[in-house]
């Protein structure tokens, strides 16, 4: 019996064997197509919004009595997500099987098309990890408030206005125990207070990272809202522009990294010469970066911008302004969730220290000086000298190394690392090396003689 | 195979769904545990365990499935009651309520027509199908191609365990793995001797099992394995060291590696022959164009002599591994005698013909074009001498024939019982990725092609550890990385020291990377080599505990590698500090994962509750605390349980398999308890009862340690009848007096660098008790170190407070500024703290602030 369901399938699917995926349904994106939809055949014209693992939905109007199936992955007309039957009546409230092929010619007698039988406003919810789909009634418009209130078991039954950051988006940290969040829209419970919900019922407050996640509404002041299991501190969005939800557990950031025009390694984000912040070792929610920012360094592309990477990679969490070449020197907001890949701008070139709060996502950016810094008294950067020849002094560093060449007076010589301690010391010597086999890294060298005394910042 | 067909078809009686080969499991539940409601249908399996299916068409799934294969368990206590709306079902964990006439999926999904409830951390938490989980724990993910730093982790599924406190298996057909594939059910396959998969009986039919453990992991896990298969204890040699490098070698130069291992006294178990031991198509390899990535044929221009080759590895007690990449099928370019031998089998089925009569594609979904496969090209290599395959399957993810069939659980599942069916004189084993739930079943796993950087080894402790979130605990990493990244890093003698030390942790000890002359894995070429030396000495010695541990992974699902939260699932530290995991029962490890500076590695380590023997510092750290150490490169951060007792071989071990006359206890005083020694023969397939124990106690009474070697309970072949023990006890002063049996025995030293007692214990019968006492002088234990001295800075009153938590005779404080000036120093002496304002600092600035408290040294940064 195998043997002949199996051979079926042969006939069925192609049989040349293609790289990854090429066989198989993917959660990641679900198209609508056919007559029945607006977009007709256009295969992009139509895409459903994922609201979870599998999950995606979509609101609008379907022509009665026309065809539609849908389509699976940007694979082009090769994965088919069909009715089980030809011309489907899709029913209101009732959950439908759906079937997949993986057929760049799929026979007519398994591309079954579902149909409504009115033309009407709808809602869709296909699951792919149940092949169902559901079709309701298009609920009426929400009317979302302009404030947010956030209270609940979780927050002590404390109230707490969300922040409004201008027309971008809600955003809150909250500190949370376990129990239950709750959004409404007035700072007390009345009879005509509206609580906003979660897609997903009872959901956790950190859901909603890469989905579309529209908050709901009801008057029922007993809707479970978001669900806090793991006590901490939360942090949680609602865009002004959707109304989408998403949260996330904070956990401070150990690493940031810079990239852009401005930065000497331009997009580059894998040379670590000088593109990571450090954290602030008193506060763990800030990190640290400082270095010379410049115009057009080496002819960049976006030569004056910058943004922020939290992982050496282009696909994982990124920062940005939430206005496109927003001025980077203040205080300007990070924006954390989706809003396209916006810049910060420099406008003079300069060493810079830029300070990135992680908990309240917020950006401050000083404009130290237009030439290296003296670093020894002020500054925690990693900004620095690879030689220096002030006061008749030559010192060298560089391959693993730190040397004196020249100093016309004898001088106490102190290699130190980044924490602070002592690596090499060497006592009044004029030339000579001072300390090798270093390791990568930034090193503090100072000098002290009768009438010198200075540190320099080194790269090694 | 008529004898083989009998038995399986006698078998296949007595249970109505799947035969495995490593235990009788059936897919049947007991009928009490059953409870039907119209189209649905729910088994109770455990108290946290509930199976649902819901079926249009009433039809419910009785066999064995991908993932599932065993629902005859004891019948959990549970209770049924129903009323015009709901059926309910409440076990002593979970109660279910379920709308009775619907499918208890809605969409999109809500708890309106069946939930769960549950007590989880003190309050009820609602579960109901579809609900998204952002707390799971994660698993594994199907491959480590292409690591770079933390890039896989979004990759990792989802586990069977969760902070939310359920976790749910979704086995329904429509339920996609993450590759694409799906889970079938099996059938017996009488020819073949192992079950094949099958068409689900209703595919768009709901079945997932609902678990509700709260924090109770282990028994989450345990429990699964009850469902789902154990996970085999693999043959003993796939503990020791493989020597595996992607290089054209040829014979000549597999012996001069076999030599250099021997005069470099590197102890070795296997040796790897990748892909290039068939005709691959290169002129590089002198393969003349003959073959590709797919290959069955030995390049005879590299190896004329494969069965003298092999013999010569078998004879220098190597095992050998041969690569495969099956996706496209057998050519007759290629392996001409294989193709026309399959062909005449086959009877030229399917489509040959297709492609001009030069291949058979790779048909394995089919029992005759496996059957053929294996009759003739596998059995023939086997014959040669190859003792296992590494399956490197790396191409389209699904069948082109059969839709939703996943290659890599496919072929694991094929591979492996073929192996249990034919080859019953050894123990089953493949080395092979992930495929989804279910592959457990199939172990061992090669995690494949990570880049070459400290940030990419920095990811393997938490993908390690995490696997065993899905029962898939025999990771074995391309220890030193595969690819180039960058000049800096292709060869740093620094990372692959750590990546071999992280190695020694890991379930399998395998160095390997890619074909790039680059890139060097022959470990005495190394300037540190003597270094990566003591770390492969270091798994030789640790084997008896890593067997030990393999063979309780079996009995109670619980892998190896384990997360910290398993055992500490309240503290967020066990979640946060994922990079340090249990190696076993009683060795906790925190790998060194970043460069060194100025040859000093400092890392920052979370100690859970107890008292743990740091073997690199020699000191015992108090838990539960965060401590910053630091390490020398030869230094691999790994912590004794107080009061383990772990059994290791003596350094003079050159193969795992041996079974010395002598081995090694450690213990760390101060604590009652246990340990254990599991011994079997080694590569024997009835391991299941063919064992032997040998458990170990320890008390503490004062300054009086008791050791006790209990007889060795069980039988197993090749097991010395006598033994002599070296017992080393941590965490004690100079021992006083030691007996024996009761007897004075003078055979004892100290080692005080160490703080360490050494005892000879004389050979005895295995069959009989040892009990060996120490007292020690009165001074007793030295000293213990507590957790670091806490430093708070306030700003707002400027004061900088120091908390030791105990008396210090004499406490130093000095405060720098960032460029190395000393610009505080205080003295306190038999103080247990101290508060000291700062307000003669200037400000805004950062400090460095040094403490030493006695011996003990803390550094913090301020920023006044």
């Amino acid at each position: 019996m195998n043997k002949v369901i199996s051979l079926l399938a042969a006939l069925v699917f192609s049989l040349s064997a293609f790289a990854g995926m090429s066989n198989s349904i993917e959660y990641t994106r679900v198209n609508i197509v056919g007559p029945a939809v607006k977009g007709g055949w256009d295969y992009n014209a139509t895409p459903m919004s994922k609201i979870g693992y599998g999950v995606f939905t979509w609101t609008g109007t379907l022509k009665g009595g026309e065809q539609f199936k849908f389509m699976n992955s940007n694979d082009g007309w090769n994965k088919h997500i069909v009715a089980t039957s030809k011309d489907e009546i899709l029913k209101e409230g009732e959950i439908h099987h759906l079937d997949f092929y993986a057929n760049k010619a799929l026979p007519d007698m398994l591309d079954n098309k579902f149909i409504v039988l009115e033309t009407g406003e709808y809602n869709l919810t296909v699951d792919l990890m149940s092949m169902s789909v559901c079709l309701k009634k298009a609920g009426e418009a929400v009317d979302y408030p302009q404030k947010y209130y956030a209270t609940g078991s979780a927050l002590d039954d404390k109230v707490i206005e969300l922040t409004r950051i201008e027309d971008f988006e809600f955003k809150q940290s909250l500190a949370c125990k376990a129990g239950n969040v709750i959004l409404m829209d007035t700072p007390v419970r009345g009879e005509k207070t509206r609580y906003f919900i979660p897609v997903f019922e009872d959901v956790d407050l950190s859901f909603g990272k890469g989905y579309s996640s529209t908050l709901g509404v009801t008057s029922d002041s007993d809707a479970r809202g978001w669900s806090v299991t793991v006590p901490g501190d939360y942090v949680i969005y609602i865009s002004c522009a959707d109304n989408n939800y998403s949260g996330r557990k904070y956990q401070p950031r150990k690493y940031l990294y810079i990239v852009g025009g401005c930065c000497e390694m331009s997009w580059n984000y894998d040379d670590g010469s000088n593109n990571c912040f450090f954290p602030n070792p008193e506060n763990p929610e800030e990190l640290v970066w400082e270095g010379e920012l410049r115009i057009g360094w080496k002819g960049n592309t976006e030569p004056d911008r910058f943004k922020i990477l939290t992982e050496k990679s282009w696909t994982d969490e990124t920062y940005h302004p939430y206005i496109g070449d927003t001025e980077a020197e203040g205080t300007t907001y990070i924006r954390t969730t989706d809003g396209g890949d916006t810049k910060w701008r420099i406008t003079r070139d300069g060493y810079y220290r830029i300070t990135a709060n992680t908990r309240t996502e917020t950006l401050t950016t000083e404009y130290l000086s237009s030439t290296a810094p003296d670093m020894s008294y002020e500054t925690m950067g990693t900004a620095g000298v690879e030689s220096a020849d002030t006061d008749e002094v030559r010192l060298v560093c560089g391959n693993s190394c730190v040397e004196l060449l020249f100093s016309p007076e004898p001088l106490d010589v102190r290699v130190c690392d980044y924490s602070g301690i002592t690596v090499e010391r060497r006592n009044n010597i004029t030339v000579g090396v001072v300390a090798e086999g270093l390791s990568e890294g930034i090193y503090l060298v100072s000098l002290r003689g009768k009438t010198i005394n200075k540190t320099y910042k080194v790269k090694i | 195979m008529r004898i083989k067909t009998l038995l399986f078809t006698v078998l296949s009686l007595v249970f109505t769904g799947t035969l495995t080969l490593w235990g009788e499991n059936n897919p049947q539940a007991n009928p009490d545990a059953v409870v039907t409601s119209g189209k649905a249908r729910f088994t109770v399996l455990t108290p946290e365990m509930i199976r649902i299916e819901y079926s249009d068409n009433g039809i419910f799934e009785d066999r064995a499935t991908f993932t599932v294969v065993n629902r005859n368990l004891a019948v959990p206590h549970y209770s049924k009651s129903e009323d015009a709306t709901f059926l309910y079902i409440e076990t002593d964990k979970l109660k279910m309520k379920y709308r009775k006439g619907t499918n208890p999926r809605t969409l999109p999904p809500s708890s309106s027509n069946l939930s769960i409830t549950l007590n989880h951390n003190g309050r009820e938490v609602l579960w109901y199908p579809g609900k998204p989980d952002p707390l799971n724990l994660k698993g594994t993910c199907r491959t480590l191609d292409g690591s770079n730093g933390q890039n896989k982790r979004s990759e990792m599924e989802d586990g069977l365990i969760s902070r939310s406190g359920w976790a749910v298996i979704e086995d329904s057909w429509t339920s996609s793995r993450s590759d694409g594939s799906r889970s079938f059910a099996f059938e017996p396959e009488a020819e073949l001797g192992y079950d094949w998969w099958a068409e689900r009986k209703d595919p768009h039919a709901l079945d997932v099992y609902f678990l509700g453990y709260g924090s109770n992991y282990k028994k989450a896990l345990s429990d699964y394995t009850q469902i789902a298969g154990k996970i085999p204890l693999p043959p003993s040699y796939v503990f020791g060291y493989w020597y595996s490098k992607y290089s054209s070698y040829s014979a000549d130069d597999y012996r001069e590696i076999m030599n250099d291992l021997s005069s470099n006294n590197i102890p070795t178990d296997v040796m790897i022959l990748d892909m290039d031991w068939h005709w691959n198509g290169s002129e590089g390899s002198m393969s003349g164009g003959r073959g590709g990535w797919t290959g069955w044929s030995w390049n005879t221009n590299l190896i004329p002599d494969p069965k003298g080759l092999l013999k010569e590895m078998h004879d220098r007690n190597f095992k050998v591994a041969l690569n495969l990449h099956p996706a496209d099928g057998v050519s007759s370019q290629e392996s001409p005698e294989f193709f026309t031998a399959m062909n005449e089998f086959l009877r030229g089925k399917y489509d040959v013909n297709g492609s001009g009569g030069k291949v058979i594609p790779w048909y394995l979904d089919y029992p005759d074009f496996t059957d053929s496969f294996f009759s003739t090209v596998i059995r023939e290599h086997e014959g040669e001498g190859v003792d296992f395959w590494w399956l490197d399957w790396q191409q389209h993810l699904t069948s082109p024939y059969t839709s939703g069939l996943g290659q890599t659980f496919w072929c694991n599942h094929v591979f492996y019982n073929d192996m249990a069916a034919n080859r019953p004189d050894r123990r089953p084993v493949i080395f092979h990725r992930w495929g989804g739930l279910g592959s457990h079943r199939y172990q061992i796993g090669f995690s494949g092609d990570a880049l070459i950087n400290f940030p990419t080894l920095a990811f393997q402790p938490y993908f390690t550890s995490t696997a065993s979130n899905v029962g898939y605990g025999y990771w074995g990493h391309d220890l030193g990385g595969h690819a180039f990244t960058d000049e800096k890093t292709v060869n740093d003698p620094e990372l692959v020291l750590r990546w071999v030390q992280f190695g020694v942790f890991t379930p399998i000890f395998r160095t390997h990377a890619t074909n790039d002359s680059r890139i060097e894995r022959r470990l005495w070429k190394f300037p540190n080599f003597p270094d990566m030396l003591d770390a492969v000495r270091l798994r030789y010695t640790l084997f008896p505990y890593i067997y030990t541990m393999a063979r309780e992974a079996y009995d109670t699902g619980i892998s190896m590698c384990r997360p910290l939260y398993y055992e500490y699932p309240d503290i967020e530290e066990a979640y946060s500090f994922d990079g340090e995991y249990f190696f076993g029962n009683d060795i906790l490890v925190a790998p060194v994962t970043e460069a060194s500076q100025n040859g000093v590695s400092t890392k920052t380590i979370w100690f859970p509750e107890g008292n743990w023997w740091s073997v690199a510092t020699n000191q015992l750290i108090e838990g539960p605390c965060t401590m910053t150490m630091n390490f020398s490169s030869t230094d691999i951060p790994y912590f004794y349980r107080q009061g383990s007792i772990v059994p290791l071989n003596p350094a003079s071990v050159k193969n795992v398999t041996e079974r010395p006359g002598h081995m090694i206890l450690d213990a760390v005083a101060g604590k009652e308890g246990k340990g254990s020694l599991y011994e079997d023969a080694g590569d024997n397939n009835d391991y299941d009862t063919a064992f032997a124990t040998t458990s170990f106690t320890q008390t503490s009474d004062g300054n009086t340690h008791v050791y006790t070697i209990y007889p060795r309970a069980g039988v197993a072949d090749g097991l010395p009848e006598s033994r002599s023990y070296t017992l080393r006890v941590f965490n004690v002063g100079t021992p006083e007096a030691v007996s024996v049996n009761g007897s004075p025995s003078s055979r004892f030293s100290y080692i005080a660098e160490n703080k360490c007692a050494v005892v000879e214990i004389p050979e005895g019968l295995c069959s009989s008790a040892v009990t060996v006492e120490i007292r020690e002088s009165a001074s007793g234990v030295t000293d213990v170190t507590m957790s670091s001295p806490r430093v708070f800075y306030d700003k707002a009153s400027d004061t900088l407070t120091a908390e030791f938590g105990q008396t210090r005779k004499n406490v130093e404080l000095a405060m720098f500024d960032l460029t190395g000036i000393e610009c505080l120093s205080q003295k306190y002496h038999n103080v247990s703290g101290f508060s000291e304002k700062l307000s003669m600092l200037s400000s805004p600035r950062l400090y460095v602030c040094k403490i030493t408290a006695d011996s003990q040294v803390a550094i913090e940064k301020i920023f006044k």
